[in-house]
């Protein structure tokens, strides 16, 4: 479904976009709708877009939330 | 558009003969079992960790959560606090139609994305949940502490309306469809119309009807191996669920029906249709938040809850245990409207391909709005 997988800003590029760590994939996202984001901030990501900032405790309970439930469906 | 494993994906593909769209092939890649580390954990906490897990109907998914939990546990929210939840989701829906037009619709036209207007109406929507709820509590079962702001609301709406209308909705004509070159979709109607395409992807399937809560509970307790929530049917047939779906009685999607069929003008005038009435209910509701509006709602039945998500029906189904949850079930639109054989695929087969099919079929997809990233290709 279209799940909050919070991905890991690894670069920001020019142009409001940045490269982004997302389920151990990285790729290119745009920035345009969120405001200061850097390096290391946490997102998440929807089509393309980030759509927020996610702290990163808080990201932290999500990625592992997520780990248990891959380990659930596998 | 390219698919994105972690968080799923849909892939079509498809065959094309004589000109016609001949076979189409629907890859639902998107995790239908993401609520399997919810069995076993307090039914208080599940809501959260619902609106936790999923992003984009973050709002209708935790709402749904919740409503399921309290059916369960038979605890009742007043009508004010089920007012609220309603109020909070028809903001997502106004903000989820908001942005596949400034993103999405944009792209169709050749246009560069609104950003823009979207961060304009971001800002205004998307902490809504807080500021009716400030403690955070808007998914505690039974209810949170709820404050009303009406001055704020109305602000926060009056932006609102003022974004929507000039950039989005703009006017519309005596038949209905919005007009003239100012808004996005005036522009994307008029350019249905001029590429001959208002009636591409019209369709047999019909909107999908009100469930009867007893037959859908026993659907979903009986699905062991997930077939029915991949593969949803009602009585045997396939639905469309989602903006057409709610709109399909309105006058002026109706007059578009009958002229032009339900495919892509059709979603775009129920879509525009969706999106001047959910504001103006949010209005209403900004000013009169203090009124008992239960019969907004309907409320959940046993362990299960429906709920009208922007894009289409969302149900929640549980079974607790000593306030334990022991199976947790979501029913999503998006299975219902990429169906093997639903709305995307029969409004696809047998329809002329044009010169660039992949495209064609994409105006489609993006009509009907999966809630993950999707790849069109040929066979």
């Amino acid at each position: 479904m279209c799940l909050a997988l919070p991905a890991l800003v690894k670069d920001v590029l020019p142009d409001d976009l940045a490269l982004v760590e997302l389920g151990g994939v990285t790729k290119e996202i745009s920035l345009a709708l969120v405001e200061d984001v850097v390096a290391g901030d946490y997102v998440i990501v929807h089509v393309g877009y980030a759509l927020s900032k996610v702290d990163p405790a808080e990201a932290a309970k999500t990625l592992a939330l997520f780990a248990e439930m891959s380990a659930a469906v596998q | 558009m390219t698919g994105t494993p972690a968080e799923g994906a849909i892939h079509i593909r498809l065959g094309v003969e004589a000109g016609l769209f001949s076979k189409v092939v629907i890859g639902n890649h998107r995790i239908l079992r993401a609520t399997a580390p919810l069995a076993g954990r307090s039914g208080d906490d599940v809501p959260d960790l619902v609106a936790r897990l999923f992003s984009v109907c973050r709002i209708a998914q935790g709402v749904a959560s919740v409503s399921a939990i309290e059916g369960a546990s038979a605890v009742r929210p007043d009508g004010r606090q089920k007012a609220a939840r309603h109020f909070l989701i028809q903001s997502e829906t106004l903000l989820e139609h908001a942005g596949r037009a400034c993103l999405d619709w944009t792209r169709l036209l050749g246009e560069a994305p609104l950003v823009a207007v979207l961060k304009r109406l971001r800002s205004a929507l998307v902490d809504l949940p807080d500021r009716l709820f400030p403690d955070g509590d808007w998914l505690r079962p039974g209810g949170g502490r709820l404050l009303t702001e009406a001055p704020l609301l109305t602000d926060r709406l009056t932006a609102v309306a003022e974004a929507v209308d000039q950039a989005i909705l703009g006017r519309f004509g005596d038949d209905g469809i919005p007009v003239g070159d100012a808004t996005i979709l005036g522009r994307l109607a008029g350019k249905f119309l001029t590429d001959g395409v208002a009636g591409f992807g019209a369709m047999t399937i019909g909107p999908l009807p009100i469930f009867e809560a007893g037959p859908l509970d026993a659907r979903l307790a009986a699905d062991a191996d997930g077939g029915f929530i991949a593969r949803p049917d009602w009585g045997g047939m396939p639905y469309l669920t989602g903006p057409l779906a709610r709109r399909w009685d309105h006058p002026a999607v109706r007059a578009v029906i009958a002229r032009h069929g339900s495919g892509l003008l059709a979603h775009v005038a129920a879509r525009a249709v969706e999106m001047a009435a959910t504001l103006r209910e949010m209005q209403d509701f900004a000013q009169g938040l203090c009124k008992d509006t239960s019969s907004q709602s309907e409320p959940a039945d046993g362990g299960l809850a429906v709920v009208e998500a922007a894009r289409g029906r969302l149900v929640h189904r549980v079974e607790l245990d000593a306030g334990k949850v022991m199976r947790y079930q979501i029913l999503a639109p998006t299975e219902w409207n990429f169906h093997p054989n639903g709305p995307l695929v029969q409004g696809l087969l047998g329809h002329p391909a044009g010169v660039d099919p992949v495209s064609r079929a994409g105006m489609l997809v993006t009509a009907l709005d999966p809630c993950v990233a999707f790849r069109v290709e040929m066979l």
